[in-house]
């Protein structure tokens, strides 16, 4: 998307669910991904004048507002209450709610890849970066990005067929 | 090399949930509490810049009239000015009678007692 769209709406129509996928890679619920979208967004709004990348720069804030907040304590002790309670259904795809098999059976083999192939998968396929970008976001040179997305497309594929 | 264009494909066509209306009504919330934030930030400088101008204009409209030289009193005491004007003024005052009167006095000083006994 070469376009860069002025208002926070068409930022978020564009991104919104990539960036939420995104979040849904580091955070094990879906409220916390939310929670990490607001907060990442709104430090991207504040900086993006002076971003390089804008859209790059945009999933960078979210990963690291996840990243953040995988890492407070208070925040693990709410999810984990969460998730005692019950919690919500863990879905990551309008597919899985639509009750489409061979879609909701690849949602659920993309969500049970490795966290770090799953996070490449989502910045590859639905936010449409670039191995260089996604290298750059992840600290990783751009070799090593690509080995680990075809290794996430090598488990994919394997556990595909493991269920046929 | 294996080819996953198909799974590349496939995966593409996948529709990831989007943005809850909820979580974008709270993104929206969060910059307008920045932009109310700046907008009070800038009304604080602004009053500030106001009144600095205000200031300045105020100091900068009053008459830069030096003070006014204080007459000098006559009645002022020699010990209140400076010594060396009042030793002066004294000699000069002095003189000034020895001018005028000194031929009537001199005779009346000589003829007084006191000078005679010294």
């Amino acid at each position: 998307m070469n376009t860069t769209p002025d208002s926070w709406n068409a930022w978020l129509d564009a991104t919104g669910a990539a960036l939420l996928l995104v979040a849904r890679t580091l955070c094990r619920n879906l409220a916390d991904a939310e929670d990490a979208v607001q907060s990442g967004f709104l430090r991207f709004w504040k900086q993006r004048a002076a971003a390089h990348n804008p859209r790059a720069y945009l999933f960078r804030c979210v990963r690291a507002a996840a990243l953040d907040q995988q890492r407070s304590q208070a925040r693990r002790r709410r999810r984990e209450a969460r998730v005692a309670a019950g919690g919500r259904q863990e879905v990551w795809f309008r597919d899985e709610l639509e009750r489409d098999e061979q879609r909701a059976e690849l949602a659920a083999a993309l969500r049970k890849l490795p966290a770090a192939q799953a996070e490449v998968v989502a910045l590859k396929i639905f936010a449409e970066l670039s191995f260089a970008e996604i290298g750059a976001l992840l600290t990783l040179s751009p070799n090593t990005v690509a080995s680990r997305y075809r290794y996430a497309l090598k488990n994919l594929a394997q556990v595909l067929v493991g269920r046929r | 090399m294996e080819d996953y264009s198909e799974l590349e494909e496939r995966l593409r066509s996948l529709r990831p949930l989007p943005l809850a209306d909820a979580c974008r009504a709270r993104i929206g919330a969060g910059l307008a509490r920045r932009r109310r934030r700046r907008r009070g930030v800038l009304a604080c400088l602004l009053v500030a810049a106001a009144t600095l101008l205000l200031w300045l204009a105020w100091a900068g409209a009053e008459p830069d009239v030096p003070p006014a030289p204080v007459a000098e009193d006559p009645r002022t005491p020699p010990s209140l000015r400076s010594y060396q004007q009042a030793w002066q003024e004294s000699d000069a005052a002095l003189f000034a009678l020895l001018d005028q009167h000194g031929a009537q006095l001199l005779p009346r000083l000589a003829s007084l007692p006191n000078l005679q006994d010294d």
